[in-house]
């Protein structure tokens, strides 16, 4: 049906481009807008015209490239016979003669001029004269991937200065970037980068095509191709993973998996991703492996707490109050004691207290954010406990919790954690214990369904892969992993070759 | 040996040890202790040897009827004794797989019942297992397969080690005299030991899932051994801890010797026990529900999806019906008979009989 579909809009398409082949009626249509200039470069009316957007063009590029030429050396005027000649006058590199209206249409809405030898000509030059960097963002510190060691560059919404980015660190001709043009309206270059030689050939071609199949008007960031192209749109799990620090990135390509770059999108997705590439931050590999291993494991082990916290605490304190030691029972009962509500009333109220505050901190300017934080954090946690709505304990858990859910390195899946609480929460309070092991094995079934880019989600434990576990939960030494991840399925396996220098033996003092 | 199924349906073979594992490792061994002692007191631990050696036995004969059809049961049943008759053994295969779910699910259901919530009515309970159910089994085998992984690995790590805290009040001399029974004794313990293995059958039917199948023996024999040794331990354990006539008392000695586990943030885990006790649960259950749905797909061409929805009803229905422990038991004590008979006397003349027909129509399938 959609094919059907796609079809006639292709033909519809053809038949309005038939009918007004000529460049007459581009300009009729773009002489509506006030911002469209178009005048003759001589004396001579009708002759030698030059249209453009002057909102799209660099105007000092204009000024000197072109109408420096024409009007201060009227000789140069002999030796354009043909708009062919344009290309040895005109110092600029990116000149196209078509007479292609559809083509002209297009450049033009790029920052390209078009110049004409008469009036409704139509060979027609264009020169490229775009100003791609204005209004964009100069600066491209990471802000927020960030990490204490190591480079702090991020991409920029600039995506010819993002491909610089990334092959200024993968030195080599392998780096092919492949162009699509997505968006009815907004037409934005989209680049597919993956490394040749390593990538899978599968990987790119399903990129591509997803890429190329999607149909939409405006294409604000990656982070919505990235909605579109995944594998399953029912889960709240990144299945892709979008990133904005070039390190990052450079380490996707290396390992064989293929990035998408979008003009005005300072976000790089790369894929196919596992679920535990999101608790992996590039400072892990700036560290020595020992701590690298330890800060990845607290960061894991914090999201399951995050993720469990509140909702252990509800089945504990409503059904299986028996498992509370002797000891702690006393503060615990202490601290519920004042407390009206059940504890799952509780729970939710704080929840989305944290909830409320973070969303709240968010939209906030900066500086009034951090006034917030306090506020809500302190006041608020304080009061609600002195006005015995929540019990001390809890506003611990409540707070740990969310202070747990940012240790992720990806903003994605911290917002995926935010959300998986409240599902536990109320199996929780439903089933207690046994709730919660629903929603594990809910979980555990609903991770094992996914698939990246037709990789499996889980990968490396389910399907077991041991020799791409030294990588994952652990960061092992680089001597260990020379190897690229095995799923990946790359078409090289090694990344370089470790020092095979013999281990000593020798006896100590000798 | 080429597959009939697409590539990506296919398991590697390395999973056979998961799925074997999880399909005996149920909700018996919360309890298989009493059943074996009944004959052979504490000499059971023989028994529990003896027929581990038995399922090694027919599970090689098992591998050995599906090499020959690289293909599942249905399709042996159906060369064997032709349409009609193969059918109507096909027929009781289904029901085979799918009873034995049923009950190790509703033995579950009351298990959550005594220890953790006795007032919860059976449907509430039911239903959301189900609906879990269904969401593992439409995922297809693959899925079901991670469920066994996962199911395998957080239980083990979780559960097991709590069985050794009970050996604080260990008392040795339980064991003592081995050898104490007749061999009568010990043969019949062993019987109901078989009981506790039922399960590994499922093997006649994601046989043809595996990757590179004829390679996959020595995981399900690994798969039967390890889930062996972890009967032999827990039941050592057990009548370490338990006296004989304590352990006659006790529904499931398990359970009643992890009690004993005690933290310094945990009192009482037997909370922990049984909730974690599902993820072993639901694999188990899957599988068979798997298995049973597909015979049916195969058997008289029904969609699995459409299958699978009327059998959770049916399940529905049933463990619902089933009110008190009596009934279960009853149901528990005639499907045992019956796996028996299947196991013990019904795989061997299969295996004979598919040689004998394989040598006379010359190898032809």
């Amino acid at each position: 049906m959609f094919k059907k579909r796609r079809m006639r809009n292709n033909k519809d398409k053809q038949a309005v481009t038939e009918n007004s082949q000529d460049i007459g009626k581009l300009f009729a249509k773009v002489k509506k807008s006030s911002d469209f200039k178009q005048f003759p470069l001589t004396d001579e009316a009708g002759h030698l015209i030059i249209s453009y957007y002057n909102t799209l063009v660099d105007q000092q590029q204009l000024q000197l490239k072109i109408l420096m030429v024409f009007r201060e050396t009227p000789y140069e005027l002999d030796r354009l016979e043909k708009i062919d000649d344009i290309k040895k006058i005109i110092a600029i590199e990116d000149i196209v003669i078509t007479d292609n209206r559809k083509e002209a249409e297009s450049k033009l809405l790029k920052g390209y001029a078009i110049l004409q030898m008469k009036e409704n000509d139509q060979r027609v030059a264009l020169i490229h004269l775009s100003n791609d960097k204005a209004g964009l963002r100069e600066q491209n510190n990471v802000e927020n991937e960030f990490s204490v060691v190591g480079p702090q560059i991020g991409f920029l919404e600039n995506i010819d200065v993002n491909i610089h980015l990334l092959r200024q660190q993968i030195n080599t001709t392998d780096l092919i970037t492949k162009e699509v043009n997505i968006g009815s309206t907004s037409n934005t270059r989209v680049i597919i980068a993956h490394i040749d030689g390593i990538t899978s050939e599968q990987h790119v071609n399903t990129m591509t095509q997803r890429l190329q199949n999607i149909d939409f008007d405006v294409i604000f960031d990656t982070s919505q191709l990235h909605q579109f192209i995944e594998d399953n749109s029912l889960t709240p799990f990144p299945l892709l993973l979008p990133t904005e620090r070039v390190d990052r990135a450079v380490q996707a390509l290396i390992n064989g998996q293929v990035a998408v770059l979008s003009s005005g999108s300072p976000y790089v997705v790369t894929g196919p991703s596992t679920i535990i590439d999101y608790f992996i931050s590039p400072e892990d590999y700036f560290l020595p492996w020992i701590l690298g291993s330890f800060f990845r494991f607290i960061r894991v082990c914090s999201v399951l707490f995050s993720i469990f916290g509140t909702s252990i605490y509800i089945a504990v304190i409503t059904y299986h109050y028996e498992m509370i030691p002797n000891d702690l029972f006393g503060s615990l009962s202490i601290s519920r004691y004042n407390v009206p509500f059940p504890p799952v009333l509780e729970v939710i109220f704080l929840e989305l207290t944290i909830e409320l505050l973070r969303e709240a901190g968010v939209r906030l300017p900066t500086k009034v954010g951090q006034t917030l934080g306090i506020v809500g954090g302190i006041v608020i946690g304080q009061a609600s406990v002195e006005a015995s709505l929540t019990s001390n304990v809890l506003l611990i858990i409540v707070a740990l919790s969310a202070l747990a859910s940012f240790t992720t390195p990806i903003y994605k899946m911290s917002n995926t954690i935010r959300f998986l609480r409240f599902p536990l929460i109320l199996f929780a309070s439903i089933w207690g214990g046994l709730g919660i092991v629903i929603g594990i094995a809910f979980l555990i079934i609903h991770l094992t369904r996914l698939e990246s880019l037709g990789t499996p989600y889980t990968v490396p434990f389910y399907p077991f892969r041991p020799e791409d576990l030294k990588d994952s939960l652990i960061r092992s030494s680089y001597s260990k992993t020379s190897k690229r991840p095995n799923y990946l399925r790359p078409k090289s396996i090694w990344r370089y070759h470790p020092h095979n220098h013999k281990k000593k033996k020798s006896d100590f003092d000798e | 040996m080429k597959s009939l199924l697409d590539e990506r349906h296919l398991v590697s073979s390395f999973y056979v040890f998961f799925l074997i594992y999880t399909n005996i490792i149920g909700i018996g061994i919360m309890s298989f202790q009493r059943d074996i002692t009944k004959d052979a007191g504490y000499d059971a631990w023989i028994s529990i040897i003896l027929s581990s050696i038995s399922i090694h036995i027919l599970v090689w004969m098992i591998y050995r009827i599906l090499g020959i059809a690289n293909n599942d049961i249905i399709h042996v049943h159906k060369f064997c004794f032709g349409k009609w008759i193969g059918a109507l053994f096909n027929i009781f295969v289904i029901f085979y797989f799918l009873i034995l779910a049923l009950i190790v699910f509703r033995v579950y259901i009351e298990v959550v019942q005594v220890w953790l919530f006795p007032l919860m009515k059976t449907w509430q309970i039911s239903l959301i297992l189900l609906v879990l159910i269904y969401y593992i089994v439409s995922g297809g085998f693959r899925v079901i397969t991670g469920m066994c992984f996962w199911g395998t690995i957080l239980p083990l790590i979780i559960l097991f080690p709590l069985n050794f805290f009970s050996l604080e009040f260990a008392d040795f001399h339980n064991l003592l005299p081995v050898f104490n029974h007749s061999l009568k004794e010990i043969v019949s313990s062993s019987k109901a030991m078989l009981f506790q293995y039922v399960g590994f059958e499922t093997l006649f039917m994601f046989y043809p899932f595996i990757k590179n199948p004829d390679r996959s023996q020595k995981w399900a024999h690994f798969g039967l051994l390890f889930s062996s040794l972890l009967y032999l331990i827990i039941a050592l354990i057990t009548f370490v801890f338990f006296s004989e006539g304590q352990l006659n008392h006790t529904i499931w000695p398990t359970l009643a010797q992890m009690k004993i586990a005690k933290f310094n943030l945990v009192e009482r885990v037997e909370f922990i026990v049984v909730s974690i006790w599902l993820l072993l649960i639901l694999p188990n259950v899957s599988v068979k529900i798997w298995a049973g749905c597909r015979a049916i797909k195969k058997v008289i061409n029904v969609k699995q999806r459409i299958s699978l929805v009327i059998v959770l009803v049916l399940f529905f229905i049933i463990s619902n019906v089933l009110k008190e422990r009596i009934q279960i038991e009853r149901l528990n004590e005639m499907y045992s008979n019956i796996a028996f008979y299947f196991v013990y006397l019904y795989i061997p003349f299969l295996f004979l009989y598919i040689h004998i027909k394989h040598k006379i129509t010359k190898g032809g399938f």
